[in-house]
């Protein structure tokens, strides 16, 4: 499915004609950053910015690395912001960059386990407490960040993109350049690994 | 089919990742199944806390920190060689096809050039050394009072009376014969002549 320039936004709430006046503005932000005008970069970054930090994040694990992975994302942007074709959508682009940017900077970091739970390193969760379901908000999460270290990196990359950041199978598979089927497969396994991981995360705190 | 083979199905039966077919064949499996039934409730509350994630946003202070640095890289990159070559390779059509237009006129007259130099080269003849024995110069006494030959073509003895005004005479002397090389202000031109001992 080829997705059109009013996904460029990602205003799936927004009336047709709404959504096609902000593709229209972006395009035209797009061509003025293109020719060198650096408020309308500063722009782009602005709009993007949170999400590919946290998909950085999610994928790298510390927030030092994900700043790291970002700024490398934004320089990539405007390098090649001349070779992007405005047709098609603005925001799996990014993704797709960030994607590779991650993957790239675990590969030569090499030591890419652990970091999860490193980043919550002395924290153990709360023996009162009962289940997931009874778990706060910020308990679950570190939990759930905790059972990310369980994920290869493919796996990790797809759940994250389609469960966390809520993108289509469609989408996942063009931004990780897979074909649907193989990005079935890795969400699939992820998740039976997710709740298997947090489960024995709650035998743990038991 | 068992509840060990329908496990990855099931996984994306939660968030409806199935196609028509094959979610029929999970719920008409679940019905039957309690074991499943269990594993649909643990994956949809897995399913809840990945969601409570997608709430989670960075700090404006976090956001600000990469958009600076990113910032000033992009400055360093602005100015650099390669950015400018980076622009013109993959910047705006016209910019491109003059680029493209620019490169291939260079190379083409380069290649050119080359092959015109190269065929010169192949085209100059080559010369043998001139068989003519260079006799050792010596003195000539016997030719000394030879008047100057006039200056343009080897003319008769008796018209050498009337001298160029600035040849100069070289004269080689030789049992039989004697060689009068005439060096003239042209340099493309040089006489020589052969005379016996009694000057004819």
């Amino acid at each position: 499915m080829e997705l059109t320039a009013q996904d460029l936004l990602m205003t799936g709430d927004a009336p047709p004609d709404r959504r096609k006046v902000e593709a229209s503005e972006f395009a035209a932000l797009i061509d003025q950053a293109r020719s060198g005008n650096r408020a309308a970069f500063e722009e782009i970054m602005l709009r993007h910015e949170r999400r590919v930090l946290m998909v950085a994040l999610r994928l790298m694990g510390t927030v030092e690395d994900a700043q790291d992975a970002a700024q490398e994302v934004f320089l990539r942007t405007f390098k090649y912001l001349p070779r992007f074709d405005t047709r098609k959508p603005f925001e799996p682009w990014i993704l797709r960059m960030t994607a590779n940017v991650c993957r790239t900077a675990l590969r030569k970091r090499g030591e890419r386990r652990s970091l999860f739970t490193a980043a919550y390193e002395g924290e153990r969760p709360d023996p009162s407490r009962g289940p997931l379901a009874h778990l706060s908000e910020e308990e679950t999460r570190k939990q759930v960040h905790r059972a990310l270290d369980v994920l290869t990196e493919k796996e990790r990359a797809a759940l994250v993109l389609r469960d966390i950041e809520g993108l289509t199978t469609g989408e996942v598979a063009q931004i990780l350049g897979s074909s649907e089927g193989t990005v079935r497969v890795h969400i699939s396994s992820a998740r039976l690994k997710i709740r298997k991981a947090i489960e024995r995360l709650k035998e743990g705190a038991r | 089919m068992n509840c060990r083979t329908l496990e990855p199905l099931v996984a994306l039966y939660v968030e409806n990742d199935l196609p028509e077919w094959e979610r029929t064949l999970v719920e008409e499996h679940l019905r039957g199944c309690f074991e499943c039934e269990i594993l649909v409730s643990a994956l949809h509350a897995t399913q809840q806390a990945l969601r409570t994630l997608r709430a989670q946003a960075p700090d404006s202070a976090t956001l600000k920190a990469v958009r600076d640095r990113a910032s000033t890289e992009i400055a360093t990159l602005e100015n650099s060689f390669r950015w400018i070559a980076l622009q013109y390779l993959f910047g705006s059509g016209r910019r491109r096809v003059a680029t493209v237009c620019i490169l291939l006129f260079l190379g083409g007259s380069t290649a050119l050039w080359w092959s015109r130099a190269a065929s010169i080269t192949e085209e100059l003849p080559v010369f043998a050394a001139s068989p003519l024995p260079v006799p050792a110069l010596t003195e000539a006494p016997a030719v000394a009072q030879i008047e100057q030959p006039p200056r343009r073509t080897a003319m008769a003895a008796d018209q050498t009376a009337k001298p160029p005004a600035t040849a100069q005479p070289k004269v080689h002397a030789n049992p039989d014969q004697i060689v009068v090389q005439l060096l003239v202000d042209d340099p493309d031109i040089l006489i020589y002549w052969l005379i016996d001992e009694r000057g004819e």
